[in-house]
């Protein structure tokens, strides 16, 4: 288990030094390889060994143990090295193998690891899939199957909300709204003495109700006649009338 | 030795082809209903397709580890000849989804690793695992396969099916008689039933005063007279009070009798 985690971990990460990159040829890309940064590099290879003795790679068939070759070129884009175990001039058994794009050295994948990438790909989107397919599936003992689309709802109740605020007035609506507001203002024009008697309106009203049907000059002479009676005649109906038709106005315009 | 190797291997992949070829077409084909189809598309036809597409992973699954297969893991993939020219031969190799082989396709084609998701609901899956112990893992699995072999005991059983289907039939069935039903309307609203059952002197009478009804109300009159008469007799040593009393208890029963006799024969 631990060394497939770690052939995961290698086959998972790549690794790049910019400042070789434009200068990378099958003479030195051993040794760009062999940086210490390099997470695919083991120290304790022979190529550490030949260098430390300050020897050529020719002597490297003649020891034994973890090395690495330039196995394969393509200048100046593509090199591939190998890194194999020898036992003897003759016989060495392959362990691992890189290439190298463009700088970027990558570990190569065994076709077990890519057909199982694959496949464990195309199954969780294949389960995602059917996921989102049985959640809108909906079931009663008596209808059956049926399907219930979420989004789409939601979609829908989004959509009158924007109707209900891009629903503009008609010009109709304004000219009637503005002509309405006149009328009312010139019906019932703002009286002064609204706010000192708040009890006086009861009383007048009852004395109103006669006086009204008979005709509208008595209320005026009764105003010129006695000071305190002209100041409650007008407040009620200002008050009352008015009141009931702006809220249906406004209902309409919304 | 290495002839052989190579035979089995060439093989193993044209298998592998095939099946991921057929997988391919169920995909396809599904993809298609649900573009064109949706509108007729049923949850257990959807419901289909899945399983079929499941049961193709599943063959591909068992094929990867066979213990025939050869040794695929062994074989590593490397990049020999980058172009950044179009390859028409690759392009047709892949229905046009790899057009050129050039170096910034390779390393996403050669990738191992999966997407984040996957890789999360991995690290999920596996803290699960770690959290559960042998012991409570090994009792789930019991469970697990109870349930498993009671639900192929079921479905294996095709009588059992079908008990249990007409005994979903039955289920169905109305749970109440409607004969029943009126009948005891019939008995609580008009005393249809209860006529019958209460004394059998009066109702003698009613069946010959049907055909008559004039004759009717003056026969039960007479027998009203009868049983007055009947209990004057009885009581002769204190005949001024009590005829009186018990004279009043029999007149209210008489008359409610007379009502229910003659609500269901005029009716």
């Amino acid at each position: 288990m631990a060394t497939v985690d770690l052939r995961d971990n290698l086959l998972g990460i790549s690794w790049v030094d910019s400042g070789w990159v434009p200068i990378l040829n099958p003479s030195n890309v051993l040794e760009y390889f062999s940086e210490r940064s390099n997470p695919f590099y083991d120290r304790t290879c022979n190529n550490e060994v030949v260098k430390m003795q300050r020897s050529t790679l020719d002597h490297l068939t003649q020891l034994v143990g973890v090395e690495y070759i330039l196995l394969h070129t393509q200048e100046p884009i593509l090199y591939i090295i190998r890194k194999q175990q020898r036992q003897s001039p003759t016989q060495v058994i392959p362990l691992a193998d890189y290439y190298i794009i463009a700088g970027v050295v990558y570990q190569a994948p065994d076709l077990g690891s890519v057909i199982s990438s694959r496949a464990l790909s195309a199954v969780h989107g294949i389960q995602s899939a059917f996921d989102e397919a049985m959640s809108f599936c909906r079931y009663h003992p008596s209808k059956g199957y049926w399907w219930h689309f979420k989004d789409q709802e939601e979609k829908e109740r989004v959509k009158p909300k924007s109707k209900r605020k891009e629903e503009p007035s008609s010009l109709f609506q304004r000219q009637r709204v503005d002509t309405l507001l006149l009328d009312l203002r010139n019906k019932f024009p703002p009286t002064f003495y609204q706010t000192k008697p708040g009890e006086k309106p009861v009383p007048v009203e009852v004395k109103k109700e006669p006086e009204v049907p008979v005709e509208t000059v008595k209320p005026q002479e009764e105003r010129e006649t006695k000071p305190p009676a002209p100041p409650a005649p007008p407040r009620p109906p200002p008050q009352t009338t008015p009141n009931k038709p702006p809220p249906e106005k406004r209902a309409r315009v919304q | 030795m290495q002839q052989r190797e190579e035979k089995q291997l060439e093989a193993f992949l044209e298998s592998l082809v095939a099946r991921v070829a057929h997988l391919k077409g169920s995909l396809q084909s599904f993809i298609y209903k649900l573009e064109n189809e949706y509108d007729r598309l049923t949850w257990p036809s959807v419901l289909d397709n899945f399983a079929l597409i499941s049961g193709q992973l599943n063959t591909i699954n068992k094929l990867l580890r066979n213990e025939k297969t050869p040794s695929y893991k062994s074989q590593v993939i490397i990049p020999l000849l980058l172009s950044p020219d179009r390859d028409e031969e690759l392009a047709k190799l892949t229905e046009h989804r790899v057009p050129v082989f050039s170096h910034e396709i390779v390393p996403d084609h050669l990738r191992t690793k999966p997407d984040p998701e996957v890789e999360e609901q991995e690290k999920h899956l596996s803290a699960e695992a770690a959290r559960i112990g042998p012991e409570v893992a090994q009792k789930q699995i019991q469970a697990l396969n109870k349930l498993c072999s009671n639900l192929l005991e079921k479905l294996n059983n095709p009588r059992e099916d079908r008990d249990s289907e007409t005994s979903a039939l039955r289920q169905n069935k109305p749970s109440f008689n409607p004969a029943d039903t009126n009948a005891l309307v019939a008995a609580v609203g008009f005393g249809k039933g209860l006529s019958k059952c209460r004394p059998p002197g009066p109702v003698a009478p009613g069946h010959p005063g049907q055909p008559m009804m004039q004759t009717g109300p003056t026969l039960q009159q007479v027998t009203i007279a009868g049983a007055s008469g009947h209990q004057a007799g009885m009581s002769g040593p204190v005949a001024p009070q009590q005829p009186g009393q018990p004279g009043k208890i029999p007149s209210n029963i008489k008359t409610n009798i007379k009502s229910a006799s003659m609500h269901p024969y005029n009716r």
